[in-house]
């Protein structure tokens, strides 16, 4: 699905993507998934351009590896760019109520350069380290650990604050119906369907952004603009109590929007479960 | 345990490429699939069921080994001291590409 999503760029295929993900989030016991076509015979990219640092050689010790460039996966073991970290986070805090083992097979169907036990190593590497900051009180992952702030709060305070500053159009969402009635739980859910929607089509910008595809994001640009519409909308026209709400603290930032050409006649939102 | 999986790999051995088309077909084919280990064979091509069968196994002990710390860690220091450079970077390619459009 990587690759797929890699050579077809088309909206289809991303709703695909998307489609196979929601499968995937849904059941955690049982699932039956979609067989996937043959793969492509060149499956795995051995050079990390995004990567930086130097090469250096260390004590790998994946067996399943061996083979040609002994060197250059030696480096691709012990080199995690930021991109990949953020993916490894966001596999984790997805997969977490799976074993471990298929928590690992999950989220190294999502870096193509990782292999499971490089993954595996990764966690036991990262909860030591975490441990030993916690023991020093001191906070040495201030990337990471503002990521899953971010994170949390968004999910913590979802009625009241949006996660980013979006460049967007003032005018509604297509998926937005005003006629329904719309409980708190119901918001609360659908929020954040689409904040996890636009937590996943920000990290694929961001992977476009690495491997120069830069043109692949303006649909994943539209898309998550679309859902930070739909919830403000859904916010704003929240019955009962939440009426008596403040406005928003934040509002989307149009100004970027001149450099964009958003075509406004194409619908880029998804439709609600 | 580490050189014990080396010696496993002697006969039957399995490419970079293998390996990877193996696990994911792992991630799509899970546990509950019927006929598992004949599909993950299929999409990895040039393999039987009983071979992808025991590669699993293989990675379920390694992963265990890994778990329990008997396996030791890569040299992850050149990223971490890099990672408010390397956010830079992504920053300015970022900026870089949004003036190419």
């Amino acid at each position: 699905m990587w690759m797929a999503t890699q050579s077809n760029s088309g909206f289809d295929s991303l709703s695909s993507m998307m489609s196979r993900h929601a499968i995937n989030f849904q059941s955690n016991t049982s699932s039956e998934m979609t067989p996937m076509s043959p793969y492509l015979g060149m499956n795995m990219n051995m050079i990390n351009v995004g990567s930086p640092g130097f090469l250096q050689t260390g004590n790998s010790s994946n067996g399943s590896d061996s083979g040609s460039g002994l060197k250059l996966d030696t480096s691709m073991v012990s080199e995690w760019s930021n991109e990949e970290q953020y993916i490894l986070d966001a596999g984790l805090e997805k997969y977490k109520d799976m074993p471990s083992i298929d928590m690992y097979i999950q989220i190294g169907n999502t870096l193509p350069d990782k292999s499971i036990r490089d993954i595996a190593l990764r966690c036991r590497w990262l909860r030591r380290k975490r441990r030993k900051s916690e023991e020093l009180n001191c906070g040495r992952r201030a990337s990471s650990s503002k990521g899953k702030q971010v994170e949390s709060s968004s999910k913590s305070s979802i009625p009241s604050v949006l996660p980013h500053n979006m460049a967007s159009y003032p005018f509604s969402g297509p998926s937005t119906s005003t006629s329904k009635q719309i409980t708190s739980e119901d918001l609360s859910s659908y929020a954040t369907n689409l904040i996890e929607q636009n937590v996943r089509a920000f990290s694929q910008i961001r992977a476009n952004l690495s491997s120069y595809k830069a043109g692949d994001n303006l649909d994943l640009f539209r898309q998550a603009r679309n859902n930070l519409i739909t919830i403000q909308n859904e916010i704003n026209n929240m019955p009962g109590l939440m009426n008596k709400m403040p406005p928003l603290p934040v509002t989307i930032n149009d100004d970027l929007s001149v450099m964009m050409p958003f075509n406004t006649m194409q619908s880029g939102g998804f439709h609600r479960k | 345990m580490a050189s014990g999986s080396m010696s496993s790999y002697g006969s039957g051995s399995w490419t970079v490429k293998q390996n990877k088309a193996f696990e994911r077909a792992l991630a799509v084919y899970d546990q509950d699939t019927p006929d598992r280990w004949h599909n993950v064979a299929r999409a990895v091509g040039g393999k039987t069921p009983e071979e992808a069968k025991r590669q699993y196994d293989l990675l379920v002990r390694d992963i265990e080994s890994i778990e329990n710390g008997h396996v030791p860690f890569p040299d992850y220091k050149t990223t971490t001291g890099n990672s408010n450079r390397g956010r830079l970077r992504d920053e300015e390619k970022r900026m870089r590409s949004m003036k190419l459009q």
